[in-house]
């Protein structure tokens, strides 16, 4: 009698084009190596150690109520050949963390995604990938094209073509330190943000949601830098997110690479700029730039660097001041509706 | 390499085998008690339910959280479904068909993903909020949204039947409202006084009894919707809901904040207005409204639908399509995109509007609306007079819009 399933274990799993479900239960460190395989994870499992994939086009179905609580990584840490074309949905309530007790010193990462065509495709706002802020430790809750071994990009050959849907980002206060540095995306290019990666980044949510209250900044409020979302990677769609909670202490949107399209977007902001953008060549319109933090009446929603050539802001509705900074060449900036809201 | 098993020969021989074996799904053929329902969804994980289902989960103090259940292809249910587990998830297969209403009631974190050609006619988001913010990394982090998805417009919210009959007497009002029969709405998450199943008139199931959850206590909205991927459809307007006065819309009703909604359509739907919603901060994204369809003379006039403060309306294409070739008898004249909240945006949308009259504006910007943003939309009219935007507060950036007859 043929065998139609392979049951899902922990460990290594080589095969290929075959139908792998891991039936509900607790598991060790998984790394699915093979190709073309069509993997269903069954409602109520728990991954224990890191999920790796670093087979080709492999189909990832991850039912209910499913943890992996030491991270996951699409790919190789190094290399963005590694990993390819697969797709990952999730269909109910999925949370992917890391243990803090395993923090390096460097760089810690719920969700690494450094392979090639990766579709990360959540359930939407149940779909949880979140970090805890750790003393003197860098937390962030996904990357794209990062190193975990120093941080570093993939240099001239980033990660590219890659699709990170209908999920919810968070790094959260752990109640006595913010940490070092944190950021609830971070997407690499190449070292001058110039090579086109080709990234869609929609339907996200970004932050612990609920209304920003000044009596509870402990979850909420991260004073100690960094930031919300950072895109180094060129030719990036950044689409239709939410950008919900407050980063007093850092810019919740920073476009660093060129060519960058930011649309429809509705961006909170705290004490720093709602969004800052450095790359040439931006196209940054209909956003609504929301300020919710009282602590200063004179932050920009909108910082348009000297870095940045001949880009496009326009349609946009920024908060808690009447103007916006630009010290760009050659933009286009107007028809934007600013001042208090 | 690990051991396998026959997935088919598991099914084939144990077909109504519940427990906790290894294995894709636990497979249940049918259910037609609530007891046996109930017994289901206690002792199983993943579950897949294969036959006819009377009802799921029928119980007011059954919560058991966080089950899986997948419909497999041709499961139909015959009566309401009602749902008050958190983090249940509903995967319905193509070819399923849920012609009565899913209810959640306070269900929150719940998941419906609809794959493909499903037919339901209602979903009901219910419960009050929802935004409870942990401060620790534990397992209830953040809020517990609702989420529905279907795959595209192949996946159908429709009813098959009209608007109930508006009575002002409880006592004529069919209970059973909702299903193929007597429509309901489409996603409607607990706009009080649009809410059959929970406001306090007698005859209404939930009214009946203290022991369902927040349904019992009025119309709820929950926060933190998002809805996407599917058409939805309504059928004769002219006949609003019992004891409310009112009708719902064709993508959604609500009085809650924080609704995502993403890639609907309204085709061929006969609604006063597309959205009713009573919050602030909606993302209503590349949605369509294909057609609104009333040959006949009594249809409710149709109104802007409107958007509140801190709202996005983006890539909105809406055509008011002839309901057939070179009639225009059908319209949405009362008006189109509307947004009476401070510090929202109309972007980038397109609007065909072929019947207007001076009854209404394609683009209303109402006084009530400060400092809104209307650019780059594309109108074309029979009327650029009221074809156009209507700019009440005078005080946004309404510009870079083409008006075009």
């Amino acid at each position: 009698m043929s065998k139609i399933n392979i049951e899902g274990h922990s460990g290594l799993h080589r095969e290929e084009y075959e139908r792998i479900v891991f039936p509900r239960g607790n598991y060790a460190a998984v790394e699915i190596a093979g190709d073309y395989n069509v993997i269903v994870i069954n409602a109520g499992s728990r991954f224990d150690g890191k999920f790796v994939v670093s087979g080709d086009y492999n189909k990832i179905t991850i039912h209910n109520d499913v943890n992996f609580n030491n991270g996951i990584l699409i790919g190789a840490d190094a290399d963005a050949s590694v990993g390819v074309g697969n797709h990952i949905k999730c269909l109910g309530k999925t949370f992917i963390t890391r243990d803090p007790n395993q923090y390096n010193d460097h760089t810690n990462y719920a969700l690494q995604i450094n392979g090639h065509y990766t579709h990360w495709e959540g359930s939407g706002m149940n779909t949880k990938v979140v970090m805890q802020t750790v003393a003197s430790k860098i937390a962030m809750a996904c990357v794209i094209g990062k190193k975990a071994s120093d941080g570093a990009s993939l240099d001239d050959s980033p990660t590219q073509w890659c699709i990170l849907e209908k999920t919810q980002f968070m790094v959260l206060y752990d109640g006595s330190n913010h940490g070092t540095s944190k950021y609830l995306l971070y997407v690499n290019g190449d070292a001058g943000s110039d090579i086109a990666c080709g990234h869609l980044i929609t339907n996200n949510w970004f932050g612990s949601l609920g209304e920003y209250d000044a009596s509870v900044n402990t979850g909420q409020d991260t004073t100690a830098g960094g930031g919300g979302v950072i895109i180094d990677g060129a030719t990036t769609r950044f689409v239709e997110n939410h950008v919900q909670p407050v980063y007093t202490g850092g810019t919740n949107l920073y476009l660093n690479g060129r060519r960058v399209i930011t649309l429809f977007n509705q961006l909170a902001h705290g004490s720093s700029f709602g969004a800052d953008i450095h790359g040439d060549n931006n196209i940054f319109a209909g956003n609504l730039i929301y300020w919710n933090d009282g602590k200063s009446t004179s932050t920009k929603p909108i910082n348009i660097g000297s870095g940045s050539d001949r880009s496009v802001i326009a349609g946009n509705r920024g908060g808690n001041t009447s103007s916006i900074t630009d010290n760009s060449t050659n933009s286009s900036v107007g028809n934007n509706e600013l001042g208090a809201l | 390499m690990s051991e396998g098993f026959n997935y088919f020969s598991h099914q084939s021989l144990t077909p109504n085998y519940i427990s906790g074996t290894k294995g894709e799904y636990e497979n249940i053929s049918a259910v037609t008690t609530s007891a046996a329902c109930t017994a289901v969804i206690e002792a199983s994980n993943n579950i897949m339910f294969t036959g006819n289902m009377a009802q799921v989960d029928w119980s007011a103090t059954n919560e058991v959280a966080r089950k899986d259940m997948t419909w497999k292809t041709g499961v139909t249910i015959s009566d309401l479904h009602y749902f008050n587990a958190e983090y249940t998830t509903l995967n319905l297969q193509s070819g399923v068909s849920a012609m009565r209403p899913l209810l959640f009631d306070a269900a929150y974190g719940s998941n419906v993903n609809a794959m493909g050609g499903v037919d339901m006619t209602n979903i009901n988001f219910t419960g009050s909020g929802n935004g409870t913010v942990s401060t620790t990394l534990g397992d209830e982090v953040s809020t517990k949204p609702y989420t529905f998805q279907g795959t595209g417009y192949e996946t159908f919210m429709k009813h098959a039947g009209e608007m109930t009959i508006q009575d002002a007497n409880p006592g004529v009002q069919d209970p059973a409202m909702g299903d193929v029969v007597d429509g309901f709405g489409t996603f409607h998450c607990g706009k009080e006084g649009y809410d059959h199943m929970s406001h306090s008139y007698t005859n209404h199931r939930f009214s009946h009894s203290g022991s369902y959850r927040a349904i019992s206590h009025g119309g709820q909205s929950p926060e933190y919707v998002d809805i996407r991927n599917c058409t939805t459809k309504m059928i004769n307007a002219s006949r609003t809901m019992s004891n409310s006065n009112g009708a719902p819309a064709s993508l959604l009703t609500t009085n809650g904040s924080y609704y995502y909604l993403s890639f609907l359509m309204a085709d061929d739907s006969n609604h006063p207005m597309f959205m009713k919603i009573g919050g602030d901060k909606l993302m209503s994204r590349n949605c369509v409204i294909a057609g609104y369809t009333d040959a006949a003379s009594n249809h409710n006039e149709p109104g802007p639908s409107w958007q509140n403060a801190k709202s996005i309306t983006s890539g909105f294409q809406f055509l008011e399509m002839e309901s057939s070739v070179g009639s225009v008898n059908t319209n949405h004249d009362g008006g189109g995109l509307g947004s009476i909240g401070d510090d929202s945006l109309i972007v980038a949308c397109s609007v065909e509007v072929q019947s207007g009259d001076a009854a209404g504006d394609a683009v209303y910007i109402h006084s009530n609306a400060n400092d809104n943003v209307a650019y780059g939309l594309n109108i074309h009219s029979n009327n650029t007079s009221y074809g156009n935007v209507l700019d009440q507060p005078g005080d946004g950036t309404i510009t870079g819009n083409e008006s075009t007859t």
